[in-house]
């Protein structure tokens, strides 16, 4: 047997190692199903909800914009005006919940063209708001800067892409929440550290590297079969969590309806400065959640090559996992100040719904670059390093 | 094959630990012998390439191993003096990994590993998991691994201790069987395990290698140094804090006691032939005795 089948064996193909994958599966094939099957009641109140939706879909109505308006002011008496206490009041209601969504839809077209009172001054957003800066910037002569180029890019984006339509994409949405959000992290990338951890730790600790680092392989060859199974495993975990929520999500509601639909009908991604379907951003998510989830993996073997204790290792790596979440709760002052730690830290760039939703952009010596850009250099250059660490680790340990 | 060390130096942060070894080894066995914490363990992972000196520098065949790469450590089998397996790895599972650490291929692994199980004598136990092993025949196991890949120096670092009188003989069959045309270096406290198979005794005290020597040469210093008396029971506690004993050997109320000494200890001593467990005893426990010339 190859090293690398028995590093991939030491690391996931072991009893213990698939028992905890086996709950892992149920655990994931509970979220994906418990999530979309009760999104509005239970199947019953999604077919009532998909029913109204269905002739719908496309531009504002605006006779019945009037009825969903109304019908939102009965649930803020109801329910107070605070968006979650809605959201959960509804929840149970598939005839409310929809007026309350399709009011929210007419806000957001509104946004789309006039921004929002929340918006920052720093993201302007709005097709009139993005005109009336850039008339701003011209009749102040500086056509020549990075504002006047990224607002005039966000501009023409904005304009191709056009008005948000209205489609039911309650499932897709809460795909694209059980993938990007949080959450994910939690059930998910914490597993997957869990996982990873002992990758180079457990041959201090059993005391294996007595063997290992005396042996002709044991100090480069070995690097690429860990490297090599950290990818697999990590793959291998990534695409069950991705299956799972898929296909019990969809399951639970038994139809795939508003695959086809555009991504910016789903609420959270209004804003996306993207032209895809439902389907597409799909594809996208997965392949980035599997991007970025292995990275993460690469960063959790880097810290495993320096630490002596599987404890340790995953002590540390949750710090890293959680680094964002604890600089959010230190407020948005300081958030503010350390601004690139907060977008290129783990929590931001493992999660689509914190790279894909708005548009966001990066002045990289005057050139308009893309968040997501940005990212994917950044996690190629991080797996570049981090491997680079391991190997260079492995030539100089010593047991002591 | 020959394998220098030049000037071996080691500290643990201040603590130096070897005080500048120098030797020059050829095929063989080498019998490393030396107290608690005298610094065998520490060399021998110096020579096993997973600890590096402080000073000094190993050659082999006249070239310095950290200019082989990979190819210093293809031709070390090593046996370090704790074992470890993975939890749930069969003994068969253990030599096929150190097998592909060693890359050795595939297909000749599983042969090697069948001949070696064999002369080890735990071929009907590969299929085991190596945790529920006994002591010896993990050490078996242990020696089967250094031994895959067939390589040309052998490390074994207190390859028997813990074993019974049996496996240790079975222990020592094997290495010798084993050590035609390679340099084997094998540290212990038991001096018997290296008595009949070393052809060079190294003695090895406070990081520094004091003698390197034949079994007949050690032997040869302590001539008419080993001595067999008679004292009674009541004595002998008292007697142990004077004088270097090797050996007790009860007759009746009497005991036959075999001591070191330059002199004749008491009138009646007789003197006796010394083997070189005395010669050992002579060097560490005695000598340090004495003022300093
Ligand atoms: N990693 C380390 N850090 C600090 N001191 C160490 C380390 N390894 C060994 N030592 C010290 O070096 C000395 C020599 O230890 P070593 O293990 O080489 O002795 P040894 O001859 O193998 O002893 P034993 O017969 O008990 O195995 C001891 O005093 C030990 O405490
Ligand atoms: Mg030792």
């Amino acid at each position: 047997m190859s090293l690398f089948r028995f590093e991939l064996r030491k690391l996931m193909l072991n009893k213990k190692t698939l028992i905890i994958l086996g709950a892992m599966l149920i655990l994931y094939a509970g979220v994906g199903f418990g999530t979309s099957y009760f999104i509005v009641g239970d199947g019953e109140a999604y077919k009532t909800y998909a029913d109204l939706a269905r002739p719908l879909a496309g531009p504002v109505n605006a006779e019945y914009a009037g009825v969903a308006m109304e019908s939102y002011e009965t649930a803020k008496e109801r329910y107070g005006n605070n968006e979650e206490a809605i959201y959960y009041g509804t929840s149970g209601d598939p005839v409310l919940k929809f007026d309350v969504d399709y009011a929210h839809f007419v806000g957001h077209v509104d946004e789309y063209y006039n921004g929002a009172p929340f918006d920052s001054l720093f993201a302007p957003y709005g097709v009139n708001v993005l005109q009336s800066r850039l008339t701003e910037l011209e009749q102040s002569g500086q056509t020549g800067g990075f504002e006047y180029r990224s607002t005039r890019d966000q501009l023409n984006r904005e304009v191709a892409l056009g008005e948000p339509q209205f489609a039911n994409t309650l499932e897709w949405g809460n795909l694209f929440a059980n993938w990007g959000d949080t959450l994910t992290l939690f059930l998910l990338f914490i597993p997957l550290l869990f996982i990873i951890s002992p990758v180079f730790s457990m041959e201090a600790s059993t005391g294996m590297d007595n063997l290992i680092l005396s042996s002709r392989n044991g100090r480069r060859k070995i690097v690429a079969a860990k490297i090599a199974a950290v990818v697999v495993t990590a793959v291998a975990i990534l695409a069950m969590y991705l299956l799972a929520t898929f296909v019990f999500g969809f399951l639970s509601v038994g139809t795939l309806e508003g695959a086809n639909a555009a991504l910016r009908s789903v609420p959270d991604y209004v804003r996306a400065p993207l032209g895809f379907s439902n389907a597409g951003f799909t594809a996208v998510s997965a392949l980035w959640l599997l991007l970025s989830g292995t990275v993460f993996a690469l960063i959790v073997s880097f810290i495993s090559s320096r630490l002596k204790s599987q404890i340790a290792v995953c002590g540390a790596s949750l710090v890293v996992l959680l680094l964002n979440i604890g600089i959010a709760a230190l407020g948005t002052t300081i958030q503010n100040m350390i601004q690139p730690v907060v977008d290129f830290g783990v929590a931001s760039f493992a999660l689509v719904g914190s790279v894909f939703t708005q548009y966001k952009v990066y002045n990289v010596f005057g050139m308009v670059v893309p968040y997501h850009v940005m990212l994917i250099v950044f996690l190629v250059l991080v797996a570049g390093l981090t491997s680079f660490g391991m190997f260079w680790g492995q030539k100089k340990r010593t047991v002591a | 094959m020959q394998l220098q060390l030049e000037g071996i130096v080691k500290n643990f942060r201040d603590k130096e630990v070897l005080k500048g070894i120098s030797l020059r080894l050829e095929n063989g066995v080498y019998g490393l012998l030396g107290p608690n914490g005298a610094g065998k363990t520490t060399m021998i992972r110096i020579l096993a390439d997973i600890l590096q000196p402080t000073k000094g520098r190993i050659l082999i065949n006249g070239q310095d191993k950290n200019a082989c790469g990979d190819e210093y450590r293809a031709k070390i089998g090593y046996l370090p003096q704790d074992m470890s397996f993975y939890s749930d790895f069969t003994g068969r599972d253990y030599l096929e990994y150190v097998a592909a650490l060693k890359g050795v291929p595939a297909a000749e692994a599983r042969e090697q590993i069948e001949a070696l199980a064999r002369n080890v004598g735990l071929s009907g136990d590969l299929h085991r998991r190596c945790v529920t092993y006994s002591g010896g025949m993990q050490r078996r196991l242990g020696i089967a691994q250094a031994l895959l890949d067939n390589p040309e120096i052998l490390i074994l670092d207190e390859p028997t201790a813990g074993l019974d009188p049996h496996e240790r003989i079975k222990f020592r069959n094997i290495i010798s069987a084993y050590s035609k045309d390679r340099l084997v270096l094998l540290s212990t406290h038991i001096v018997s395990d290296v008595d009949s198979i070393a052809k060079q005794v190294m003695m090895m005290e406070y990081g520094k290698v004091e003698r390197l020597g034949s079994s007949e040469e050690y032997v040869r210093q302590i001539e008419n140094c080993v001595w067999s008396l008679r004292i009674p029971v009541e004595r002998l506690v008292e007697f142990q804090n004077s004088a270097v004993i090797s050996n007790v050997v009860p007759h009746g109320d009497m005991m036959e006691v075999r001591v070191i000494s330059e002199n004749k200890p008491s009138a009646d001593a007789v003197p006796v032939t010394p083997n070189l467990e005395d010669a050992y005893l002579y060097i560490f426990n005695y000598l340090p005795l004495k003022p300093a010339a």
